[in-house]
């Protein structure tokens, strides 16, 4: 099955079991592509309206507020995160003057991550710590059915607002599944792997290029532990510090295009709480004037070359 | 008040050749794309040919032109080489932006496309600061913005015709309604919008162009920038088209299969012809052009013009 399959088979199934009314709603959620299959089918679920709206983004944000303060689930599909910079003001103000009553109804807001680059210089955010930062609305990242299903039935429709990222280089992609796992110790914190010779913490998309590092490190006859945090405003690294306290070396991988990155929290922690490890943090090149025309952006690693400076210092 | 040279009042041929050439430099175009050359997303332009020439023809050289995610058809008209476009397109030095831009946010400031977005709604505040800006450093030149039906729904539309007649500003405002955003329809998606009505509450200029006669567009729309500089206020000019690249899919319940609207990407059942006439007088500017001029005319200039082209086409 692939990503967006999973996704769409799990979302309904959680719409499906709503005990109130939800409406799902945003541009071409009902016709055409629905979006990319994201949606698909959502219209035939009963006590689910579905709505294809008109472009007025800031207004359907606002809507969704509206929705939630009366008791209606309300689930709005972007088709990629660029679009929700018109919202910005309900989701910073609105939600700063909401946030402290007592909401019963669940608003979440999924926005598909189109950074490919191709699509130029306007549509390419891959953002979501600058809205969660803004904001203070709490942004969670899908790259495996393990975070699927964490954050689909357990986060989209509790009560409150939400912000969801979901990568679109993984679409077509058979759904990423990393076989059985106890339940995370740390909401918003998976922990793929168990290792001694270092620390992988991938955080928004990178996932693939952390499982790429712990592949490095087995074919060396070395195991790496994995985590990755799929919780924008975690701050809880007792987990993450505990093992890197164990292996002495850290390697954050971290794709989002943000300046403000909640990788750059962990980088902090575990730099004052373990002053003798090894921190090598890789992100994404900056966002120059180059890059901002269309082209092949992505994070890139080189897996083979990081295993080996081993005890190299980059932070 | 901004001065334009004379035009024919009459269909002259020079007038049908442009469009002519906006169409088949889109078809070439088309060729490429169906053949995968391109990387970035392109929306094509097929069936909106005659506003962009009528546009083209009407402002002069002090004349600015800020557009939308759908713009080939303005680059194309306005003079940019067919050569030049392609190699934008393939992002390279030789583009016609060297390569910076692409397609969603083609500009082309040497020939007055100052501006281009892909965010809808987003460049109709830029053209009210360059309209506004152009007011008061004397400059004599309008300033003609593109929109679409699916674009104006976004809050900016109004908010820009709020200020641009209050502060008198002139302005002409285009916008493109083929009856789609994506794969809605306007009925699926809002109520209808009277923009006569609409421009009348807001205290600006309204006329209706039938986009499919690039005569009737031009005579029109040469008014229409008169009454914007001798009324000092902005006019919306909504131009009633089809986007054509359309096709149906097999669909059980659709005896004529389903009606799928092109929106952007390769047109997949549009192919290549030196007569690349793809609907009738009502909905094709091509077509159209047979009421005004004997077919074998315009087939005979076709070919020339095809074979010119051509040339410019990288193998
Ligand atoms: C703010 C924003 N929301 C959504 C989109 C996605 N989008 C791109 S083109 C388009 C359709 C726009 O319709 P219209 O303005 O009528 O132009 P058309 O494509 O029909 O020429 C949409 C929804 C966008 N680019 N920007
Ligand atoms: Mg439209």
């Amino acid at each position: 099955m692939t990503f967006v399959e999973y996704l769409n088979e799990q979302l309904r199934v959680a719409l499906s079991l709503r005990p109130g009314p939800t409406v799902v709603y945003g541009q071409n959620v009902a016709t055409g592509s629905c979006l990319s299959g994201l949606t698909r089918g959502m219209d035939t679920i009963p006590g689910c309206t579905t709505i294809n709206t008109s472009n007025a983004e800031n207004t359907l944000v606002g809507m969704g507020f509206g929705l939630m303060l009366r008791g209606v689930d309300a689930l709005l599909c972007l088709k990629q995160q660029d679009f929700l910079l018109l919202g910005i003001d309900q989701l910073v103000n609105t939600w700063n003057a909401l946030r402290h009553r007592d909401v019963r109804a669940a608003f979440a807001v999924i926005t598909i991550v189109v950074d490919n680059g191709w699509e130029g210089p306007q549509s390419c955010l891959n953002n979501l710590d600058d809205f969660c930062s803004l904001s203070r609305i709490p942004g969670h990242v899908i790259n495996t059915r393990h975070e699927a299903d964490a954050v689909i039935h357990n986060t989209v429709f509790t009560s409150g607002v939400k912000i969801i990222a979901l990568p679109q280089r993984l679409w077509r992609s058979p759904m990423p599944d990393l076989g059985s796992l106890p339940p995370p110790t740390t909401p918003g914190i998976q922990h793929y792997r168990q290792g001694d010779a270092a620390t992988v913490v991938t955080f928004n998309f990178a996932l693939s290029q952390g499982l790429g590092v712990a592949d490095a490190f087995a074919r060396r006859g070395q195991t790496a532990s994995l985590f990755s945090v799929t919780d924008v405003l975690c701050r809880n690294w007792d987990a993450i510090i505990a093992d890197v306290q164990k292996t002495k070396r850290l390697i954050v991988l971290d794709d989002s295009k943000s300046i403000n990155r909640s990788s750059d929290a962990l980088l902090l922690a575990a730099k004052i709480a373990v002053p003798e490890a090894t921190i090598t943090p890789i992100r994404r090149a900056p966002f120059t004037e180059e890059r901002s025309s269309p082209n092949s952006d992505s994070l890139t690693v080189d897996a083979e070359a990081l295993v080996e400076a081993t005890g190299k210092d980059m932070l | 008040m901004s001065h334009v040279p004379p035009q024919p009042t009459v269909p002259d041929l020079p007038t049908a050749l442009a469009v002519l050439r906006v169409r088949l430099a889109q078809i070439f175009i088309n060729e490429l794309y169906k053949a995968g050359r391109f990387r970035i997303p392109i929306h094509l332009a097929l069936g909106h040919e005659a506003i962009a020439v009528a546009v083209a023809q009407t402002l002069d050289d002090h004349d600015i032109l800020v557009l939308p995610h759908r713009n080939l058809h303005y680059a194309l008209a306005r003079g940019a080489g067919l050569a030049g476009v392609i190699d934008e397109f393939l992002l390279r030095d030789t583009g016609l932006a060297h390569g910076n831009l692409g397609a969603m946010n083609l500009a082309d400031p040497a020939r007055g496309l100052v501006y281009t977005s892909s965010i809808l709604g987003n460049n109709l505040g830029v053209a009210t600061g360059l309209a506004l800006g152009g007011t008061i450093c004397g400059d004599s030149g309008l300033t003609c913005v593109v929109t679409g039906d699916g674009a104006m729904e976004e809050g900016a539309f109004y908010e820009a015709l709020g200020i641009l007649c209050g502060k008198h500003i002139p302005l002409l405002l285009i916008v493109e309604n083929n009856g789609w955003s994506l794969a809605s329809t306007i009925a699926e998606r809002r109520g209808p919008i009277d923009l006569d009505a609409f421009a009348k509450a807001m205290g600006a200029g309204y006329c209706y162009l039938n986009g499919a006669d690039v005569f009737h567009c031009r005579t029109t729309l040469q008014a229409a920038r008169n009454h914007a500089l001798a009324d000092r206020r902005p006019i919306i000019v909504e131009v009633g088209l089809t986007t054509l690249g359309h096709w149906r899919q097999p669909q059980t319940g659709y005896p004529n299969g389903k009606y799928i609207n092109y929106h952007a990407g390769p047109a997949a059942h549009v192919s290549i012809s030196p007569w690349p006439c793809l609907g009738d007088t009502t909905d094709d500017p091509i077509a159209a052009l047979t009421t005004h001029f004997p077919e074998p005319l315009l087939h005979h200039e076709a070919m020339e013009l095809f074979a010119h082209l051509q040339k410019e086409v990288p193998s």
